[in-house]
């Protein structure tokens, strides 16, 4: 269970929503973390659970302990990222990734229900087998960090402005497009920054787009943010004056949320749920080539009514991921196998 | 909120391709400059990173030495009657193909080792010689806590020794001394590799840009600056670095171009902040001594302040304008 983690934040909202439903609910994590003490370290959980609901991300010891006891379950499925992103980069991660693939299919057969933060990944557990798959958002306090949204709405410098991406930096986020976009639209903003927030995982791909921003003379422009806090990621989002997003693999997208949450004007590439996500709230692209996404980023920038538009209607789209909405999702998808065991 | 008229949003997006693919045709500096970025990204990143080509991972020389190895084993298929003839010529065929993939063999693997003797040679020279911002961080480096922002006094006395623009500030922090030193009227911007700070100084509009002090000074152009201020991150870095630094900001200044230093003396850092800084970072008295030594006309000037007692403000000196000393310290 790590902070700042969509998945962990997911899991740690579902206890609460169930415990206010006074369900007994224990979290079986693989390595216990100090930070969060109410959890059971996987060699000491004994099986026991009416419901068992398995978060599946990546490989893990706590998806094999559950296929090695061979009992129903129900699959919480956030995607997994295909281990040809990593092969190069980070290999041990490949082999965890690939895993994770193994695992799903061998616990497709125990299944009871599947439910997905996506229609996208909805189709893949259903391409699996699985015929019970509802689809609920992850859940996260999109209200925790965004206050009302009172972004200056003014146009930004025609030299400038600043674009945002949220998310690790990992070679299936494809960070690098986006400095290589960066770089294009330099040409036409030389004022502009690029803004990149997250950890890198893995670190050599950080060193390998520092290096090409330097290659690309624009180092100076592109900030590093790194792994930070919830206070400054929303004064980022505040910050800037748009979000762009070359990842090809993403299971639902939590910062295109934000973003939206924010009043901030998504350009995306259209992969895996991004487009799913945004729906017409964002400009989506079909073509992530450097001058194309430049130009949607300088268009984004540019032009008043578009930016007024896309911050009005990124408001209104990620109502349907409040926290609110959500969490009656997640308990709709539960409710009746918990009433069933009761 | 009153929504504004819908746009459609997915038309927009096909606009745009359409826009690029246009601006592709009618000025062709664009897609040279794509195809170059798409270059240089094959160049630093690691083969394979889409997800058709990756599946496996053996090195380029792994690879040549597999494929470069000749196999004499080859099937040559019989007929009835002439078995024995060619049986025969099989054996002689197959012990003089042998006797040419022997030699073959030994070659190519004579050669990829030699190739892997470069290319482990050509490995350490790229990193002795690597551009200071892409070298792994300096010994020490990150043990100290960054130092504060500069108190009021800092600033205050560091902008009134600014000279002429522009003005470069090393490490930048949140902006006080760019602030103070644009109050002035002269133009000034900072480097800044804290994001938190870089966060800070974006906030209040000012012109703080990221990334490594030393790879920034390092990249600038000769002669672009009038004044550069040396304070906050400087006071941690190793005297290797300090020296690196002095010797590229004498030829990053102008002419009649100013260093100012504002560092705290590590003679005054607690105990543990001694021990663990050992090394890392050196004294204003020092500073005027490198930069004495670098040409320029270095004093002392006092600073009300608790933390920054001097600050160190130096000229160019005429002899330093020969350039006869560059790269001296």
């Amino acid at each position: 269970m790590a902070t700042a983690d969509a998945t962990s934040n997911h899991t740690r909202l579902i206890r609460e929503l169930l415990e206010e439903r006074d369900i007994d609910v224990r979290i079986v994590v693989e390595r216990k973390n100090r930070s969060d003490s109410n959890t059971i370290p996987i060699e000491k959980w004994n099986g026991e659970a009416q419901v068992s609901i398995l978060q599946h991300s990546i490989g893990s010891e706590v998806a094999q302990s559950v296929i090695r006891r061979n009992a129903p379950i129900v699959l919480n499925y956030h995607n997994i990222t295909p281990a040809s992103y990593f092969q190069v980069w980070q290999p041990d991660l490949a082999k965890s990734v690939q895993r994770g693939r193994q695992q799903l299919s061998q616990l497709a057969p125990l299944t009871r229900r599947g439910i997905a933060d996506s229609e996208f990944n909805a189709k893949e557990l259903r391409g699996l087998g699985i015929d019970d798959v509802v689809v609920a958002p992850v859940l996260w306090q999109l209200g925790s960090s965004a206050p009302p949204t009172d972004r200056d709405d003014g146009p930004v410098d025609e030299n400038g402005g600043t674009v945002l991406f949220v998310g690790r930096l990992a070679p299936n986020k494809c960070q690098h497009d986006l400095v290589a976009a960066f770089a294009v639209l330099s040409r036409f903003r030389p004022q502009s920054r690029l803004v990149l927030v997250g950890d890198a995982s893995p670190p050599q791909y950080l060193q390998s787009l520092k290096s090409l921003a330097r290659r690309l003379e624009v180092i100076d422009r592109v900030v590093f943010a790194g792994k930070v806090s919830d206070k400054n990621l929303l004064q980022w989002y505040q910050l800037s004056d748009a979000l762009a997003c070359a990842s090809e693999h993403e299971g639902f997208g939590v910062p295109l949320v934000e973003a939206m949450a924010n009043g901030l004007p998504v350009v995306a590439y259209d992969a895996a749920a991004v487009g799913e996500t945004l729906g017409d709230s964002g400009i989506v692209l079909s073509d992530k080539r450097p001058g194309t996404m430049a130009m949607a980023l300088h268009r984004v920038l540019g032009d008043q009514h578009l930016r007024t538009n896309l911050r009005h209607r990124g408001i209104e789209s990620a109502q349907r991921f409040d926290i609110s909405v959500t969490r009656e999702q997640m308990w709709v998808a539960l409710k009746d196998l918990l009433e069933a065991e009761d | 909120m009153n929504s504004p008229d819908l746009i459609d949003t997915a038309r927009v997006s096909v606009e745009i391709e359409a826009e690029a693919k246009k601006l592709r045709r009618q000025d062709p500096e664009i897609a040279q400059l794509e195809q170059e970025i798409e270059q240089v990204w094959a160049d630093i990143a690691p083969t394979r990173t889409s997800t058709e080509a990756a599946g496996d991972d053996r090195l380029l020389l792994d690879q040549m030495s597999y494929l470069a190895a000749l196999d004499p084993h080859v099937p040559t298929g019989s007929r009835r009657g002439l078995r024995g003839v060619k049986w025969t010529i099989r054996k002689l065929t197959y012990w003089y193909v042998r006797f040419l993939t022997d030699q073959f063999n030994v070659f190519a693997g004579m050669l990829i080792r030699h190739l892997r003797n470069l290319d482990g040679r050509l490995g350490r020279l790229e990193n002795a010689s690597r551009h200071p911002g892409e070298q792994s961080v300096p010994a020490g480096l990150g043990i100290l806590d960054d130092p504060p922002e500069p108190s009021a006094a800092v600033v205050s006395h560091v902008a009134g020794y600014a000279g002429s623009g522009p003005c470069l500030v090393l490490s930048g922090g949140e902006g006080a001394i760019v602030v103070a030193i644009g109050e002035r009227g002269i133009h000034a911007h900072g480097v800044e590799q804290d994001p938190d700070r870089v966060l800070a100084g974006l906030h209040r509009q000012l012109d703080i840009r990221t990334g490594d002090v030393l790879a920034y000074l390092f990249d600038a152009e000769d002669e672009s600056f009038g004044t550069i201020v040396l304070t906050g991150v400087v006071e941690t870095l190793p005297l290797t670095n300090l020296l690196g630094m002095v010797d590229q900001a004498s030829r990053k200044l102008k002419k009649t171009g100013r260093i100012i230093v504002a560092v705290a003396d590590p003679a005054n850092r607690d105990r543990v902040e001694k021990e663990l800084g050992s090394g890392l970072g050196i004294s204003p008295i020092t500073w005027r001594h490198i930069l004495e030594s670098a040409s320029f006309d270095a004093r002392l000037e006092p600073c009300p302040d608790s933390r920054i007692a001097e600050i160190v403000v130096a000229h160019r000196t005429e002899k330093s304008d020969s350039d006869s000393n560059r790269g001296k310290i």
